[in-house]
């Protein structure tokens, strides 16, 4: 018990170095650390509009995250989940301008999201089926087909589905009817955000009661031990990392059925990044990576108001990130080797 | 003369285009040798661009800028070295760790001390240098001889490299830590000690190429102006077998492509700019491929050394 209060008292720790190297270059570069933390979270909880655009953040990134932790239990480390998010929420957008009006909104809403998920299967599935058949090394891979999906964007928006009335290279604007509807009035919390919320359970539930968690994680701990008990290795692997690409996928679809219902042509939220950390820094389970997308979905509320208020630029939090790693699973493994 | 300046133009360019990967290659290669798998590049670079382009606006002087370079990329790359040496943290956690603090910091810092501008700071780039005699050769001469100094010593470091890495006693000692470490440690070769001047050296090559970006390429700095070189110089590595004479081959077959990509956006074809912007990434893809076996990959590449 004693051990258990003292690791939570290194983690606190470990966040709290993470913040104070994080006010000594606030200081470095002249602007108030106090003022600035302190706009960070009035930004992120000052009142009901702030803390409803941190579950509106929070969608995609739980959504990203979750994708990083799935495949990640199968030592499958998705670093594309920025391309897959970008392309699933131009998908969701193209499908919803062209059958938006067509289906009923119920309907509509389900085939969104199929459609958001079935691009982000296809976006991973070079380096899906490169990594299960071949064995190349995915990170790299996946990080390639990020820099190859901004440009397909960057082309799509400024050609076939550019917005003819805009000189500016945009999309249309969706229509009312397909958008999700607003759940809370007078903010942007819309319906998107109860459906990413809802794969939290789908997702702990598959990663912990079936048969396809057990392959899962037996290739996830040892490819070969899982060779001998009889697992097709490379089927797990392509089925775990499509559904990680289906889950990035999807969480584009907040983006613009939910929030923005257009595109410009340079779309690259960093969603994906923040959710490789968010995943690692969740332990890879689902329910606490949730809980840390929505720490996370407040850091970069915050930081807007960070960065108007103090002055204080919105890429400190990436810095912020990358310490808390550091200090986080520092204090961790010094913890363990403590205790033995 | 006059059918063959296209040619020039294009490996002129390469060879210009191939300066700051190559340092980033070589520089992974010694990380890699020694079992250091080293994702924190891209950071690196980032990071050197910075300190460069601040270092020489500061002080005007273009040479204390590559110096900033060197050393930001060294602490960085020691950064790299206490969290997969000392901490024996996961080695892939560690280079994305470190990617991202390079990426955020020079962001935030460029941010936070130019604020926002019309037209982004600049300061001057060198010069050209051009060899005497050598340069006044037909076709030879303006596509290696008339480049800036760093160009030079981004070749010259190949075949230094090489040497190092394959005659030379730290070379050995390099190799067998990444094989065998615990051999190498019962024969008396300090493995955290070469671990950290791999990591550190990586660093310092890493920075200098960001450097050069800023300082030699552009004359100023952007956000994200790494674009993906750090990532592609590990795959050249992986590509050239950890081997610094088969990825410098790696390196130039990839700048030609991509110089290639370049002049056919300037002369404006038929296709879509941004698919020739996204032929680099999809030739590392192709490289990656090529090169799936790992066959070369140092034994103990990835795995933290723990001394009992």
């Amino acid at each position: 018990m004693s051990l258990r209060i003292n690791v939570t008292i290194i983690y606190f720790l470990a966040v709290l170095v993470a913040l104070a190297i994080g006010a000594i270059l606030i200081i470095v570069v002249g602007a108030d650390p106090v003022q600035a933390y302190q706009s960070l979270i009035v930004g992120a909880f000052g009142n009901a509009n702030a803390i409803a655009e941190v579950l509106v953040k929070a969608a995609p990134l739980i959504l990203a995250s979750l994708a990083v932790t799935f495949a990640y239990n199968c030592n499958f480390i998705n670093l594309g989940a920025e391309g897959q998010l970008s392309l699933g929420a131009l998908s969701a957008l193209v499908f919803g301008l062209y059958f938006g009006e067509l289906f009923p909104p119920s309907l509509f809403f389900l085939l969104v999201i199929i459609v958001s998920f079935v691009t982000g299967m296809i976006w991973i599935t070079i380096p899906a089926l490169l990594k299960a058949r071949l064995g190349v090394n995915e990170i790299i891979i996946t990080l390639m087909m990020n820099y190859i999906a901004f440009w397909m964007i960057n082309f799509l928006v400024s050609g076939p589905f550019k917005d003819p009335a805009s000189t500016f290279p945009k999309t249309p604007l969706l229509s009312l009817s397909a958008r999700f509807p607003k759940i809370l009035p007078g903010t942007r919390l819309h319906l998107g955000v109860v459906i990413s919320i809802l794969f939290v359970p789908i997702i702990h539930l598959l990663l912990s009661r079936t048969t396809l968690s057990y392959r899962v994680k037996a290739v996830g701990f040892r490819e070969k031990v899982a060779l001998y008990g009889g697992i097709d290795v490379p089927k797990t692997v392509l089925v775990t990392a499509l559904i990680s690409g289906g889950l990035a996928g999807l969480a584009g679809m907040n983006e613009t059925i939910g929030i923005n219902h257009y595109m410009t042509q340079s779309y690259s939220p960093g969603y994906g990044w923040h959710a490789i950390v968010i995943a690692i820094l969740g332990g890879l389970r689902p329910i606490n990576t949730a809980i840390v997308a929505i720490l996370f979905a407040a850091m970069i509320t915050g930081a807007e108001n960070m960065q108007r208020i103090a002055g204080v630029p919105i890429p400190l939090i990436t810095v912020i990130q990358a310490l808390l790693m550091f200090f986080i699973l520092g204090s961790k493994i010094v913890i363990e080797r403590v205790k033995r | 003369m006059e059918e063959f300046s296209f040619a020039i133009s294009i490996f002129t360019a390469a060879v210009r285009i191939s300066t700051p990967i190559l340092f980033a290659v070589l520089g992974e290669i010694f990380a890699e040798r020694s079992g250091i798998l080293n994702l924190g590049l891209e950071g690196m670079m980032a990071m050197g661009a910075l300190a460069g382009f601040m270092g020489a606006f500061y002080t005007n002087n273009l040479w204390f800028g590559i110096l900033a370079g060197i050393a930001v990329g060294g602490l960085i790359g020691l950064l790299m070295g206490i969290m997969t040496i000392g901490l024996r943290l996961n080695q892939t956690v560690a280079g994305i760790t470190t990617t991202l603090f390079g990426l955020g910091l020079s962001a935030f810092l460029f941010r936070a001390i130019f604020g926002i501008f019309m037209s982004p700071p600049r300061v001057e780039r060198f010069s050209p240098i051009h060899i005497p005699v050598l340069s006044q050769i037909p076709l030879i001469g303006p596509i290696f001889f008339q480049h800036n100094f760093f160009v030079y010593v981004a070749f010259l470091m190949v075949p230094v490299c090489s040497v190092i890495l394959f005659k030379t006693t730290i070379g050995l000692k390099i190799r067998a830590v990444g094989e065998n470490p615990r051999t190498a440690d019962t024969l008396g070769v300090n493995v955290y000690r070469i671990r950290y001047l791999c990591i550190i050296f990586c660093g310092v090559l890493a920075g200098l190429g960001g450097a050069y970006l800023s300082l030699a390429e552009l004359g100023f700095f952007t956000e994200g102006m790494s674009a993906g070189r750090g990532w592609i110089a590990i795959a050249i590595v992986i590509f050239g077998k950890w081997i610094p004479s088969r990825a410098f081959l790696g390196t130039v077959f990839f700048s030609i492509v991509d110089s290639l990509q370049l002049r056919l956006q300037a002369i404006g074809i038929a296709v879509p700019y941004q698919f020739l912007v996204m032929l680099p990434y999809v030739l590392t893809i192709i490289v990656m491929v090529g090169a799936y076996k790992r066959a070369g990959a140092p034994s103990s590449l990835g795995i933290p050394y723990k001394r009992d």
